[in-house]
């Protein structure tokens, strides 16, 4: 049943069929269910879902950070031909150290408050993806001319990402810091190893919005500079415009829609993408859309068919047997909907405008929705 | 509404709660230590309550002696063994039992509620009512309970009932800070000041809205504080301040065992062992309750 | 009731300063000036939106009109009464005519109480017999569209969306005439917010509601405010019409907020003024810059304008500004100016003939 994938050309980092499921009190909950996706060398894919549609879950299941048990982790994630899931907690460290990085959505809880911006750099910069260097080693590097080395380097780094007053701020403890100072100071650190994969979660999201603003446009540089692949995380949709090449929209555990982002904000496919687009507020004054209906599906007991049927105006009796193919369209797009057939008339596809229509009519029902 | 839909509700509510309760017990019961320490809380409290039918010798419990039968190691007839004037310890550890869970209800049952009362208003008002209670607190807390204890009896007399004074007047300084310093958070969440602008009375907001947010880490600091105050008991008892001979008093009958050791162990070991299991019993608990509503005890 | 054409709620000169203690004695030693002289008023019916980042005092000045801090000075008027640090008798009186929504929807519902009782809890106050009150709670749940099975829900039970509904529904309880919805959409998903908004418009119009609507998403106020009010460290920087605002946005602070805003359209994108990033961080209500406030950040600042505090004036008989590049006497101390600016000292005079393209549209 499950297609691939439309799949990146010259892959970087491929998921395919990822499963994940938590054991909890009240039963297992599959909560990612066969999520597919891939990103080229040097592109930037933003995964966009609103809270509890399983973005974090899918990336933190590509950086191992689930505990397993309660969670189950199936599937096969390559990175640059390897496998991911097969490997020994030491090897993946090491690849994970000397390839990837992460950067938190939460840029307090991400550095350690007993120790100044400069140490915890300069510590990445010396031993990031050295997770077993040993005592001697340890003492002998962190003594040694290398570590001026580093130093040099992080404020070489701290520059980069334009932090002011860098010497000052490599004496500082984190809550010092301003918030964009601190996100600064995480995008330097991230970088600090020249990693050929970022993966950055909610990136900004907690900060005032001429913040954000700053912090998005350094990392727009940072990323053509640097060449670098780029997995965003993010609930809003704009920021998933401004900054990726292609865009996974998630519902439910799944990737019910894939396009380059200028196709997917242009002529969405899917019902979901459709109303989320649509009841985005707009600047021009737009009729926004009154929001979806309904609520995200209980992982206990998702619908069986597509996820997202019980709140689609379109959804029709076959839309609740099985799970949708993924129909392919041009240029790595996609769609998990059944609308997308080639059996179906083009005018019977749903547009966005007829989807906020669906919307914006009162439903009057007391459903206790969303 | 008519009363039909009442009922209905009702029945609706009834099932919700069922609900709630059972996956509390659930979560409860997959931590085997909590369970067994609940087991043995309500085994002893039901054997306490039924000692009078359950001990083998409920008249050894008092001033009885039988001289032809001292120090009997455990057998059939005395499954623990006599003491030295040859009452059954069994009988004497069930009373004994009464005794202390006594002291426990006492101390915790005074306690507990002035100190939650206290807490409240520092916690709720701050400023002047802050200073004066947790200052008072503080000299208090500075004080170890069983010195404190030891001193009043000795100074009126060496009773249980002075004993359960004794402990009592300081018992409240632990759960006037706890809930203090817990009142302190929760006065500046949102849902307090909700309740402010929908015109809730102060003793609304304290009682209804406040105090059942400060249940769980009290339910947990009473679990565990009661095997804290059995084995203060205890001590007073041991050195003699606490329950008086005749009296079946736990740490009155340890201590009288000391004198027969080694050779007739069975008296000292077992009432030894039957606090060791209550104060067990009450530590296993209360851990249990801490990591089901996952709080922070300050202890 | 008094007159219907008056302003509901009159905010003038409001300030709020929060002393800073410091030392062993803790004396006071400096202030956080979180609110300082702040103006505007509402009419009956009317939405102001007040919006601003963090540090801004946006939500300050909703919680010192309805009582929970007093105000250092200024005066807030509410239907004709001075009701500035209002007594107790005067606050419960209010408190049925004034209501609040929090932003945060989880942190406003009292968790180990159910729904039934939270929304009890006004009713109780307002001296409803307990025989009625399960159906007044149930007639509130249903205005907000939630069913009576919410009755015997417990917070934890409820979603984002309908935890917010039940704050609402908890304002609405007593029958106010003005809600404070202090960034009431700002904790929950798009399409979620999206239902909020809409029930609130709704309710607004069914009850004739009177609304301040506190934000700092911008375009989250375009169709549902008729005035919108930007702030900046404790002072409003521009004041107008929404849609006036919005188009022809004069304060360079509000230029850049607009600006910021990731936007999901091009249209939306060929709106937003021309991106001018600020520089910087926002600086401390507790040090607040001399001269402009806003003038570390500002793309246009000048000596000046670190030098002397602006004014604020109207512009063109539209909004008020507090911005020299509007002042005549200061028109030469700038090297570039937004193009509003450049139309506003060109032709001063009526706005009706300045209409730029953008205008069309409306």
């Amino acid at each position: 049943m499950k297609l691939d994938e439309p799949v990146a050309t010259d892959p970087l980092l491929t998921v395919k069929d990822l499963e994940v499921g938590f054991e909890s009190f009240d039963g297992f909950a599959e909560v990612i269910d066969g999520v597919n996706l891939s990103i080229g060398k040097g592109e930037v894919v933003t995964i966009a879902g609103e809270t509890g549609c399983g973005k974090s879950v899918t990336m933190k299941s590509i950086l191992r950070l689930l505990n397993q048990p309660p969670a189950r982790v199936n599937g096969e994630i390559t990175f640059d031909g390897t496998e991911l899931l097969s490997l020994s907690d030491s090897e993946f460290e090491r690849v994970k150290g000397q390839r990837m990085s992460l950067v938190f959505q939460d840029p307090m809880s991400s550095l350690n408050p007993t120790f100044t911006i400069g140490e915890q750099l300069t510590d990445t910069a010396q031993f990031g993806g050295d997770s077993d260097t040993g005592v001697i080693e340890f003492f002998r590097r962190k003594f040694s001319s290398e570590r001026d080395e580093a130093r040099e380097r992080v404020l070489e780094m701290l520059r980069e990402v334009q932090m002011p007053d860098p010497e000052n701020i490599m004496d500082s403890y984190p809550s010092q810091l301003s918030g964009g100072m601190r996100q600064r100071a995480l995008i330097a650190q991230a970088l600090l190893n020249e990693p050929d994969l970022l993966i950055a979660d909610e990136i900004g999201t907690a900060l005032d919005v001429t913040i954000h603003d700053q912090i998005l446009d350094l990392l727009k540089d940072l990323i053509e500079e640097h060449d670098l692949s780029v997995l965003m995380i993010t609930h809003n949709l704009g920021v998933a415009r401004q900054v990726s090449d292609r865009v996974y929209v998630m519902y439910g555990g799944r990737i019910v829609e894939t396009a380059p982002t200028e196709e997917l904000f242009e002529n969405p496919k899917h019902p979901y993408t459709q109303g989320l687009i649509a009841s985005i507020p707009r600047l021009t004054g737009d009729e926004m859309a009154e929001g979806i209906d309904g609520s995200i599906p209980e992982y206990l007991d998702p619908p069986r068919g597509c996820r997202f049927a019980p709140r689609c105006p379109y959804a029709t009796a076959e839309c609740e047997q099985g799970r949708p193919e993924m129909y392919q369209g041009t240029n790595q797009s996609g769609v998990e909907c059944i609308l997308y057939d080639e059996t179906v008339e083009l005018s019977d596809r749903p547009t966005v405008e007829e989807t906020r229509s669906h919307m914006t009519r009162r439903s009057g029902s007391l459903m206790g929705d969303d | 509404m008519s009363t039909e839909s009442a009922t209905g509700f009702d029945r609706f509510v009834s099932e919700e709660r069922r609900e709630l309760w059972q996956r509390s017990w659930k979560r409860f019961s997959s931590r085997p230590m909590s369970v067994i320490g609940l087991g043995i809380i309500i085994a002893v409290i039901l054997l306490a309550v039924f000692a009078p039918l359950v001990a083998p010798y409920p008249e050894h419990a008092g001033k009885f002696t039988d001289f032809s039968n001292t120090l009997q190691p455990p057998s059939l007839e005395h499954p623990l063994g006599t003491d030295h004037v040859g009452r059954d310890v069994l009988s004497r550890i069930l009373f004994g039992y009464r005794l202390s869970l006594m002291l426990v209800g006492v101390v915790l049952g005074f306690g507990v509620p002035v100190g939650v009362l206290l807490g409240l208003v520092a916690g709720y008002y701050g400023g002047w009512a802050e200073t004066i209670i947790m200052r008072a607190t503080d000299t208090a807390l500075a004080l170890p309970p069983l010195v404190m204890a030891l001193a009043i009896t000795s100074a009126l007399e060496p009773t249980l009932t002075n004993a359960m004074i004794a402990i009592a007047a300081l018992w409240w300084t632990w759960h006037a800070r706890l809930v203090q310093s817990i009142v302190a958070s929760e006065r500046s969440e949102e849902y307090v000041q909700a309740a402010k602008l929908a015109g809730a009375s102060t003793p609304h907001i304290l009682f209804r809205e406040i105090l059942p947010n400060t249940l769980s880490p009290i339910l947990v600091k009473v679990t565990l504080d009661a095997g804290f105050v059995i084995l203060i008991g205890a001590g007073l008892s041991f050195i003699g301040v606490g329950v008086q001979p005749p009296q079946p008093g736990l740490g009155t009958m340890v201590s009288q065992g000391t004198s027969y050791l080694p050779d007739s162990w069975w008296v000292s070991v077992f009432s030894g062992l039957a606090i060791f299991t209550l104060v067990m019993g009450f530590n296993m608990l209360g851990d249990g309750l801490r990591d089901l509503f996952d709080v922070e005890v300050n202890r | 009731m008094t007159d219907m054409s008056g302003s509901l709620l009159a905010v003038d000169g409001l300030k709020k300063y929060f002393p800073v203690k410091g030392g062993i004695i803790k004396r006071t030693t400096d202030h956080v000036k979180a609110v300082d002289g702040v103006s505007f008023d509402i009419e009956r019916g009317q939405t102001l939106a007040l919006i601003g980042e963090s540090g801004s005092g946006k939500s300050t000045v909703a919680r010192t009109i309805i009582g929970l801090h007093r105000a250092t000075d200024g005066t807030v008027e509410f239907d004709g009464e001075d009701i500035t640090n209002a007594t107790d008798e005067q606050l419960a009186r209010l408190r049925s005519r004034i209501q609040m929504v929090f932003q945060d929807p989880t942190s406003s519902l009292n968790p180990r109480r159910t729904i039934g009782k939270s929304l009890a809890v006004p009713l109780k106050a307002r001296g409803v017999p307990k025989s009625e009150r399960r159906d007044r709670v149930i007639d509130l749940l249903e205005r907000v569209e939630l069913n009576d099975e919410y009755w015997n829900k417990y917070p934890h039970e409820l979603s984002g969306g309908q935890k917010q509904r039940v704050n609402i529904a908890r304002a609405l309880a007593v029958e106010p005439d003005l809600l404070l919805l202090d960034e009431p959409t700002s904790a929950l998903d798009v399409s979620v917010q999206a239902k909020i908004i809409a029930l609130l418009e709704d309710l607004q119009e069914e009850f004739d509601l009177t609304y301040l609507f506190i934000t700092h998403d911008l375009s989250l106020v375009r169709n549902f405010a008729d005035e919108t009010a930007v702030m900046y460290l404790g002072e409003i920087q521009e004041r107008g019409v929404t849609e006036e605002v919005f188009q022809r946005p004069r304060h360079p602070y509000s230029r850049a907020l607009l600006s910021a805003i990731p936007v999901t359209t091009e249209e939306e994108e060929a709106y937003k003024p021309r991106h001018e990033p600020l520089r910087g961080e926002i600086p401390s209500p507790r040090d607040v810059p001399s001269g402009c406030r806003f003038h570390t950040r500002c793309p246009y600042s000048t000596d000046a304008c670190s030098a002397e505090e602006p004014t604020f004036a109207t512009v063109d008989s539209g909004p008020s500004v507090r911005c020299h590049i509007y002042d005549e006497s200061y028109r030469d101390e700038f090297d570039e100016i937004p193009e509003v600016a450049v139309e506003a000292i060109t032709d001063g005079g009526g706005t009706a003939a300045k209409h730029t393209e953008r205008d069309v549209e409306q």
